[in-house]
C-alpha cells in the first residue's frame, strides 16, 4: 500500500515539476519488473536490456506530453507490451523465440547449477523459464507478475486491464499449463 | 508440486531473470542523461500544473469539467461573498502578467456582473471607481518593475483603465438622474477614487518623463489621457453632489458640497502651481544653457538654431502658465464666492472651466518636456526634473536660484548639446564652470 502511495507521490511530482530525479526514483521501482516481464517474450538478456530501457524512454515522453496517467505501473506494462509487439513485427518473429537454446550469453551454467542446487527440487529453472516462454502471453503474464513479482490480483488487475475474477480464473489456467508442460519435459 | 512451484517461480526473481547490476546502473544514467535534455525550458503555468497533478489522484476528465470549475467558482464566490483576506491579498496583489491576474480580473466582471444583475447601480459606481483605482496603481507597480514586457503590460492596463473610468463616467450619469438613496456616498466615494488615480498618475508620468523612448513617449500620452478623463470623473461626481443637493437630497448637505467643490480647486491650484515650476525650471536651465553655448563654436548652427528654438519655446510656455495661474487664482476666489452665494450651478461651471485649464497647463509642460529633450542631454533633463523643482519650491522664486552650465562635458549625445548643469540655491557661492563638470551630478 505504501509502495502505491509512493509511486502516487512520484508520478505527482513527474506530472507537475517533470522531475527527473521522480522519474529516477520509478525507474528503481520497476525496472527489475519490467525487465522480468519482457524477459520471458524475447530471445535473451540483451533484447530484454534494450527493450527495458526502450520502454522507460516511451513512458517518460508520454509523460512529458501531459497525457493522462492513471497508474504509472499501468503504464509501464502497457507499454513493455506493446514494445515487445512492435519488437516481433520489426523482426517478423516466425521461429518461436522462446527455446532455451535463443538464450545466448547472460545465462551461464554456473546461474543453473546454483539454482538448481537452492531449489534443491528435479526441476531446473532453465526448465522453468523454458516452460514459462512455451505459454502463451496472457499466460506468461499473469505467472510472472503473480509468482515472481508477487503482485496481488488487483494489481494485476490493473497492470493488465482485467477484471479481478478473469485474473484469478487466467492464473488458474496458467498454472495447471505450467504443470503440464513441466511433467511432459519429465 | 503446487506450492514447490510457486517456490521455484519465485526464487526466479532472484536468480536467472534477473538483470545485470552493472546495466541497471549505466542504464539509469543513460537515461537520466535523456530526459534531462527533453525537459522544456519553460514550463507550464503552476496553476495548470496542479491540475496535471491532480490528474494523477482522480481522472483527468474529472479534474478539468468538474473540479477547476468549481475551484475558480468557489474562489471566486469566496472573495465575492465574504472577502477572506488571504484570498484577496494573493490575488489583490496580481499585477497583469501574473497567474492570479486573470483571477483577480474575473473576480472583479462577477461583483460588477452581480451589481449589474441586481440593478444596484450605487454599487456598480463605486465598483468601477475601485477598480479603475487598482488599474492606476498596478500601471505604477509595472513601471517601476523591470518587466522585459513593460510596455505592452502598461499600455493595456491603460486602456483597462479607461474603460473603467469611462464606465464610472456613464454610471455617474445615470445615478444623478435616478432618485436612489446614497447617491451623494458614492459621488463622495468616486471623487476621492479619482482623485487618488490623478495623483497616482502623476507619479507615473514623472517616472516615465525622464525616458526619452518613443515607447514611454506614447505610454506617457495614454496616461495623460487617462489622467483627463480621471479629472472629468472628479468634477462630474462633484456635479452630481451639487445636482443632488439642489433636488433636495437630505443626505448632500451644503457643507459637503461646498468641501467637495474647495478640495477640486484646491487640487487645480497644487497642480497649476507644480506645472508652473517645472515648465520655469525647464526655461531657466534651458535660458542657461542657450546663454553659455551661444558663442561657443563647439555647437553646430544646426544645434545653435534648435537651442534658440528651444529657448524660446520654454520661455512662451512659461509665460502661459504664469497666465495660466493667476487665472486659476481669480477663479479660485470667483467659486468661492458662488458657492457662498448659494449659486452652485455656476460655481460647478467655473470648477470644469479650471479643470480645462489644468489639463492645458499639463499640455503646456509636455510639450516643454519634449522641446528640452530634444536639445539636452537626459542627465540635463533629470536635473531639471530633480533639482531645478526642488529649488524652486525652496526658494520660492527662480530669481533665488542658480544655474552654472559647464559645456565641457564628457558624454555627448548624438544631436544634443554636450553640456551639464548644477544647480544651486545660494547664489552667492561660485564655481568654477569648468572644474564643475567633473563634480556634476548628472
Amino acid at each position: 500500500m505504501s509502495g502505491k502511495i509512493t509511486e502516487k507521490i512520484l508520478l505527482y511530482r513527474l506530472q507537475t515539476k517533470q522531475d527527473p530525479e521522480a522519474f529516477a526514483e520509478l525507474y528503481d521501482l520497476y525496472v527489475k519488473r519490467i525487465y522480468r516481464f519482457v524477459f520471458f517474450k524475447v530471445s535473451g538478456h540483451e533484447e530484454a536490456e534494450d527493450l527495458t530501457s526502450e520502454v522507460f524512454l516511451k513512458v517518460w515522453n508520454f509523460i512529458a506530453e501531459k497525457k493522462e496517467v492513471k497508474s504509472f505501473s499501468g503504464l509501464l506494462y502497457r507499454t513493455a507490451r506493446n514494445s515487445i509487439i512492435d519488437l516481433y513485427r520489426s523482426k517478423s518473429f516466425q521461429s518461436n523465440p522462446l527455446y532455451l537454446s535463443a538464450l545466448p550469453e547472460g545465462v551461464e551454467p554456473m546461474d543453473q547449477g546454483n539454482l538448481a542446487e537452492k531449489i534443491g527440487g528435479q526441476i531446473e529453472a532453465q526448465k522453468i523459464i523454458q516452460a514459462i516462454k512455451k505459454l502463451k502471453q496472457e499466460y506468461q503474464e499473469v505467472l510472472t507478475l503473480k509468482y515472481v513479482d508477487e503482485l496481488s490480483v488487483d494489481e494485476i488487475a490493473e497492470i493488465t486491464g482485467k477484471g479481478g475474477i478473469s485474473v484469478r480464473v487466467t492464473i488458474h489456467r496458467a498454472m495447471r499449463k505450467l504443470k503440464e508442460l513441466l511433467n511432459k519435459d519429465i | 508440486m503446487s506450492q514447490e512451484l510457486k517456490r521455484q517461480l519465485k526464487s526466479l526473481k532472484t536468480g536467472e531473470v534477473s538483470p545485470r547490476a552493472e546495466w541497471l546502473k549505466s542504464s539509469r544514467e543513460v537515461l537520466l542523461s535523456q530526459i534531462k535534455n527533453t525537459v522544456p525550458a519553460e514550463k507550464a503555468g503552476a496553476l495548470d500544473n496542479v491540475w496535471f497533478g491532480l490528474s494523477v489522484f482522480m481522472p483527468q476528465k474529472f479534474v478539468f469539467s468538474v473540479v477547476r470549475p468549481m475551484a475558480v467558482l468557489f474562489i471566486v464566490a469566496l472573495v465575492g461573498t465574504s472577502g477572506w483576506i488571504a484570498t484577496v491579498d494573493a490575488s489583490y496583489e496580481a499585477l497583469p502578467g501574473d497567474w492570479l491576474y486573470p483571477a483577480k480580473r474575473a473576480m472583479e466582471k462577477t461583483q460588477v456582473t452581480a451589481a449589474t444583475i441586481f440593478g444596484a447601480k450605487n454599487t456598480e459606481t463605486k465598483l468601477h471607481s475601485e477598480f479603475a483605482k487598482r488599474r492606476a496603481t498596478e500601471i505604477k507597480k509595472v513601471v517601476a518593475g523591470n518587466d522585459p514586457q513593460k510596455d505592452t503590460k502598461v499600455s493595456q492596463t491603460v486602456s483597462d483603465l479607461k474603460v473603467e473610468i469611462t464606465s464610472v463616467a456613464a454610471n455617474l450619469q445615470e445615478i444623478k438622474n435616478i432618485k436612489e438613496g446614497g447617491t451623494g456616498d458614492v459621488a463622495k466615494e468616486v471623487q476621492k477614487n479619482t482623485e487618488q488615480i490623478n495623483t497616482v498618475l502623476k507619479e507615473v508620468k514623472d517616472d516615465l518623463s525622464v525616458g526619452t523612448s518613443t515607447e514611454s513617449k506614447a505610454i506617457s500620452k495614454e496616461i495623460s489621457e487617462a489622467k483627463d478623463m480621471a479629472k472629468d470623473a472628479t468634477v462630474q461626481a462633484v456635479g452630481v453632489l451639487v445636482t443632488k443637493h439642489l433636488e433636495g437630497d437630505v443626505s448632500v448637505t451644503k457643507e459637503q458640497v461646498a468641501e467637495a467643490i474647495d478640495k477640486t480647486m484646491q487640487n487645480v491650484v497644487t497642480e497649476v502651481g507644480v506645472t508652473k515650476q517645472n515648465v520655469e525650471g525647464m526655461n531657466t536651465v534651458v535660458s542657461a544653457v542657450s546663454a553659455e553655448v551661444k558663442d561657443k563654436t563647439a555647437t553646430t548652427s544646426v544645434e545653435s538654431d534648435k537651442l534658440i528654438d528651444a529657448a524660446e519655446k520654454t520661455k512662451e510656455a512659461t509665460v502661459q502658465t504664469q497666465a495660466a495661474a493667476v487665472a486659476i487664482d481669480k477663479q479660485v476666489s470667483e467659486v468661492k464666492s458662488l458657492v457662498e452665494s448659494g449659486d452652485l450651478e455656476k460655481a460647478m461651471d467655473k470648477v470644469k472651466e479650471a479643470t480645462e485649464t489644468t489639463k492645458q497647463v499639463e499640455k503646456i509642460q509636455d510639450s516643454t518636456l519634449t522641446t528640452a529633450q530634444g536639445v539636452l542631454p537626459t542627465p540635463v533633463v533629470a536635473v531639471v526634473k530633480e533639482q531645478v523643482t526642488t529649488a524652486i519650491q525652496t526658494v520660492s522664486s527662480t530669481a533665488g536660484i542658480k544655474v552654472i552650465v559647464s559645456t565641457t562635458a564628457q558624454v555627448i549625445e548624438p544631436g544634443k548639446l554636450p553640456v551639464l548643469v548644477i544647480v544651486t540655491t545660494s547664489p552667492t557661492i561660485v564655481v568654477n564652470p569648468s572644474t564643475s563638470a567633473s563634480s556634476t551630478k548628472r
